[in-house]
């Protein structure tokens, strides 16, 4: 009888770790509440970022603080949602320093879930990263209008440790920890690290608004599912997301500067095309394939009112 | 015209990236409605289209296929012809832009280089077992360069480069500004 319990225990066990949307759960607790330092390596195209960071959940509020080892010194500390960028250069916010942290942020996982269903999810076996035993899971889109990720989660804890976003057999971004040591307890003086006065400038960054487009000239009549407009200060440009990824389409109405282009940056795709039945140009740039662009191009209509 | 053909053959290696593979085809596609318009029979002249059949040849022949068993040079030719005039019978819409009406053929036409490269692969491989890499599911290519921008951009004139660079630059600020978020919506 014992043996029969065990082997059940044993075998729901298996089907649990197996199951890759629990795991991502579990990325989702241990990016909030696990304690860790460590430093992380960022790559898209010839872009290499290095950042050493240090987390700590202490008492159900949450401190990180984010030093860039590259280029020039900058750190981002938070608490909660607290965001402060200290730099030596006169910034006005925080954004030309933030790393989209992509699968590392707590965001992607929330993210992922509102847009489960664009995907597939699978295990993929284990390997060794930063010299932890790793799960990997594999999301690739249905549609393949859209770009795919390969997770490494750590086996104990269930943090990422690698991450890359693909298309098809191509690796257009990468985000893996070098080094990582888990569960120490960061000194109380560290704690306070949102008071930090080294740097010349310190910036307070307020949570983005989304903001309401008014009577946009121009409207697509395709996205890919989950995508919404986010932004639109001017009436001849158009901006969406869906949380993971960002697009945006630039009308000109006038005589076009430029030929027609098919290119991408990095995990970043650049198209031009001309507006139909006039001299002017749709440029649609954005983390999307190169089809999903071009569908995205065809589909920009003038708004009549 | 020597770095299109490093691009074919590449692209026959299936080494070739999204971009050069557009690119590919549509220079081909191109060089085909040149034929066209000038009455140009395709083997007159060394072409793209003939580089493509020999590249394609050679291939088979380091390959030590037989291609007479499989699949002729003559035969590669009549395929190519039965593709481009099927690709040529497509209608095509706003005739007047070049690069529109190029669209509908280069899609055909890179459906139809895809199939022909994948039936030769196949029928390679069918034989040569010894050569077949046991390849994973998950095998990728390193990280992409920026080298498909670059060679891109570098055809254009600085004005034009500077107003593509504030379109990309403005794609990221606004992304990089939604981003920020990403920070500060961790709570449950």
């Amino acid at each position: 009888m014992r043996l029969l319990i065990f082997f059940l225990l044993w075998i729901g066990f298996g089907v649990c770790n197996a199951d890759p949307l629990k795991w991502l759960d579990k990325m989702g607790v241990a990016l909030r509440e696990q304690n860790y330092v460590g430093t992380f390596i960022y790559m898209r195209g010839s872009l290499i970022e290095t950042a050493y960071v240090e987390h700590q959940f202490h008492n159900g509020r949450e401190f990180e603080r984010l030093t860039h080892l590259n280029g020039e010194p900058r750190v981002i500390v938070r608490r909660d949602n607290n965001l402060v960028c200290n730099n030596q250069k006169s910034e006005t916010n925080c954004s030309n320093h933030n790393i989209s942290l992509g699968p590392f942020s707590a965001a992607f996982n929330k993210n992922l879930v509102i847009n489960h269903e664009q995907y597939r999810f699978s295990m993929h076996g284990r390997e060794r990263i930063a010299g932890r035993s790793a799960v990997k899971i594999k999301i690739t889109p249905r549609f393949g209008d859209r770009f795919g990720y390969r997770l490494w989660l750590d086996e104990e804890s269930s943090l990422p440790l690698q991450s890359q976003l693909f298309q098809r057999n191509r690796i257009l971004e990468v985000f893996q920890f070098s080094s990582l040591e888990m569960g120490q307890q960061l000194d109380k003086g560290n704690l306070d690290f949102m008071e930090d006065d080294t740097f010349a400038n310190r910036v307070v960054v307020e949570p983005q608004e989304e903001e309401v487009i008014e009577n946009p000239s121009w409207r697509v009549s395709w996205l890919p599912a989950g995508f919404k407009p986010v932004r639109a200060k001017q009436s001849d440009r158009l901006h969406f997301t869906d949380g993971l990824a960002g697009l945006s389409v630039f009308v000109e109405r006038k005589r076009s500067l430029l030929p027609e282009i098919t290119t991408y940056l990095g995990a970043t795709t650049l198209i031009t095309r001309r507006l139909n039945g006039t001299q002017g140009q749709i440029t649609v740039v954005g983390e999307i394939p190169i089809d999903t662009a071009r569908k995205i191009a065809d589909s920009v209509e003038r708004v009549i009112y | 015209m020597a770095n299109i053909k490093e691009t074919m053959s590449a692209f026959i290696d299936e080494e070739a990236n999204e971009i050069e593979t557009h690119r590919l085809l549509r220079s081909i596609a191109k060089e085909k409605n040149d034929n066209e318009s000038h009455d140009l029979e395709t083997r007159d002249q060394p072409s793209l289209i003939t580089s493509f059949i020999t590249f394609m040849s050679i291939r088979t022949s380091m390959l030590q296929q037989s291609y007479s068993q499989r699949i002729s040079l003559a035969e590669h030719e009549a395929l190519f012809q039965r593709i481009s005039s099927a690709i040529g019978k497509e209608p095509t819409k706003h005739a007047s832009s070049v690069g529109v009406s190029l669209r509908k053929p280069v899609i055909g036409f890179a459906l139809a280089a895809s199939l022909l490269v994948v039936v030769s692969f196949v029928t390679l491989n069918m034989e040569n077992t010894e050569s077949v890499k046991v390849v994973g599911e998950d095998n990728v290519n390193p990280i992409e360069s920026d080298n498909g921008v670059e060679s891109e951009l570098r055809d254009l004139d600085a004005e034009r480069q500077r107003h593509l660079r504030q379109y990309l630059n403005e794609h990221d600020r606004v992304m990089r500004t939604k981003r920020a978020s990403q920070l500060v919506s961790n709570p449950k």
